[in-house]
């Protein structure tokens, strides 16, 4: 408990000093309110809308969410399928990286035209984004197992499945939760940028949504608050991710320790 | 208990990357017997003993294994290599390395059921196998520990419990106390060799350690050179255990293990090497 106090306290005084250090630049400066809004004039807002801004941030999370499980599985399915072929590794891989570097604002548009307006499209849009960072980090990990090791299984007479899935999946989770914690935040990103493009107006807008529409409306105020519910459903996602992987490594893995 | 294998190493060659690593290593030893292999480091050592357990296949001449009479031989007429390794698969031959090599994500219990689990032996048979060596040991209270818990010495003897579950006919060990401190590779010198008569399995160790050698085995080959060569087996007729390390007869033998490792190499054998050139 002392240690996650020592851990968690000192970001959460610093983010309050640099809030109330705002606030008071606005009272003190007072620029106009399109421009920059004070803290609390944002949860002012928030407030007013705060049906419409929970709808949006729902939305958005389920898109980063189903978005992330896909890219999550498509990932580490496609790294170890990799992983059992040098041929298939030569193959692929490259050109993997290199739809890597395939701007995602650049398809998204292509998005809209495969999967429509809505869902659908932010979700591959996020699942995009999201399968790169999995997929390299699980088949590093896949690659790096101890040859020791395996030697230790070929004289055990291990065939290939129980190879990977006793001795090189295991072995490879500290480097799939790296992955999977980086993927957490990209597939926000990617949810965002997809709602730009493809985003639906209407009750259930999601928030790449509010802040294009609050954006056009002036009000500055709502895009911050979309802006910071977006940020917030990165960091639950990312939270949950990591978790996951402490929970998963905290009996082995020397990354587990709180220093 | 499964019968213990002899093994008969016959002018075995070994090349690796265009380089003799191993020439002409003869070797003899019979069921539930025990070797001690000494020699400096880089003198093909562990090797040799790969080379036994199959795990590499020699370049030429034969290890034959032997049960009562019968004969399975690994030659050069043979398939090389497979009649060593498939022995090793099918758990008559267990290994035993320096690193211990244990999964750090399983616990002690896990780890020591990992051979039988692999050779396809049911969840209720493995862990009462591995539960019943653990108790063997004394290692009962440690079944739930992770490797990382472990001290050096308790790690190996982890690996000890690993590699003896399968009740093989022939242990090999590579230098399996190298890393240790002296007062823990005594106590594990004296509990390998009790676990050695208790199991009567043949065991073959390779060691850099003089004493270690006289003290466990029955009988010792110095390999040294380049590319590595066996000189004739030295036999050790001693009371066992630890006390007698320090009788006049122990120490002589260890004198003996001594000169042949540093005594000037017979000429026949660089002239054959010249030759071979």
């Amino acid at each position: 408990m002392k240690n996650i106090l020592r851990v968690a306290l000192p970001p959460i005084f610093t983010a309050i000093a640099l809030l109330v250090a705002w606030e008071i630049a606005v009272m003190v400066f007072k620029p106009a309110a399109y421009l920059l809004p004070s803290p609390l004039m944002i949860l002012r807002a928030a407030n007013v809308d705060s049906r419409q801004l929970l709808q949006a941030t729902l939305s958005t999370a389920i898109s980063a969410g189903l978005g992330f499980v896909i890219a999550a599985v498509v990932g580490m399915t496609c790294a170890s399928v990799l992983s059992q072929s040098k041929f298939l590794q030569r193959g692929l891989y490259p050109l993997a990286s290199l739809f890597q570097m395939v701007p995602l604002v650049a398809i998204a548009p292509l998005l809209v035209i495969w999967f429509g307006y809505g869902l659908s499209a932010t979700v591959a849009s996020a699942a995009i984004v999201a399968v790169f960072p999995v997929l390299a980090n699980t088949l590093d990990g896949l690659r790096s197992t101890d040859p020791a090791l395996r030697e230790l299984f070929h004289i055990y007479n291990a065939n290939r499945f129980t190879r990977w899935w006793k001795l090189e999946l295991p072995s490879a989770t500290p480097n799939i939760v790296t992955g999977l914690r980086i993927a957490a935040g990209l597939a926000v990103i990617g949810t965002v940028v997809g709602e730009f493009v493809s985003g639906y107006a209407g009750e259930d807008a999601p928030l790449g949504m509010v802040v294009l529409a609050s954006m056009r409306g002036a009000r500055t105020d709502l895009v911050f608050a979309a802006v910071a519910l977006s940020a917030a459903v990165g960091f639950v996602l990312f939270g949950a991710v990591s978790f996951l992987g402490w929970l998963s490594l905290r009996k082995w893995h020397a990354s587990t320790l709180i220093h | 208990m499964r019968e213990a294998i002899g093994v008969h190493v016959r002018g075995v060659s070994h090349n690796f990357a265009g380089a003799n690593v191993i020439r002409h290593a003869d070797v003899q030893l019979k069921p539930g017997g025990f070797l001690a292999i000494v020699g400096d480091s880089g003198g093909g050592k562990t090797t040799l003993l790969r080379l036994i357990g199959g795990l590499i296949a020699p370049s030429s001449g034969e290890i034959v294994f032997t049960a009562g009479g019968e004969s399975d031989s690994q030659s050069d007429h043979a398939p090389r290599g497979q009649s060593a390794l498939a022995a090793a698969q099918s758990n008559a031959i267990s290994f035993c390395f320096q690193e211990g090599r244990l999964l750090p994500w399983r616990n002690v219990l896990q780890n020591v059921a990992l051979p039988l689990e692999l050779n396809g032996v049911s969840a209720q048979a493995r862990l009462a196998a591995a539960r019943e060596m653990l108790a063997k040991m004394q290692l009962s209270d440690s079944e739930h520990k992770m490797p990382a818990q472990l001290s050096g010495g308790m790690r190996m003897r982890v690996a000890m419990a690993r590699a003896l579950v399968t009740r093989p006919k022939l242990l090999l060990l590579d230098e399996p106390f190298g890393a240790l401190d002296e007062v823990t590779r005594l106590a594990l010198d004296e509990e390998l060799r009790q676990l050695w008569q208790q199991t009567g399995t043949t065991a073959i160790l390779v060691t850099h350690s003089i004493q270690e050698a006289v003290s466990l085995a029955q009988q010792v080959v110095v390999m040294r050179g380049k590319p590595g060569r066996t000189m004739p087996a030295i036999a050790i007729d001693l009371p066992k255990g630890a006390a007698h390390r320090t009788s006049m007869q122990f120490v002589s033998l260890c004198e003996r293990v001594y000169e042949q490792m540093t005594q000037q190499m017979p000429p026949q054998a660089t002239e054959v090497a010249g030759l071979a050139r």
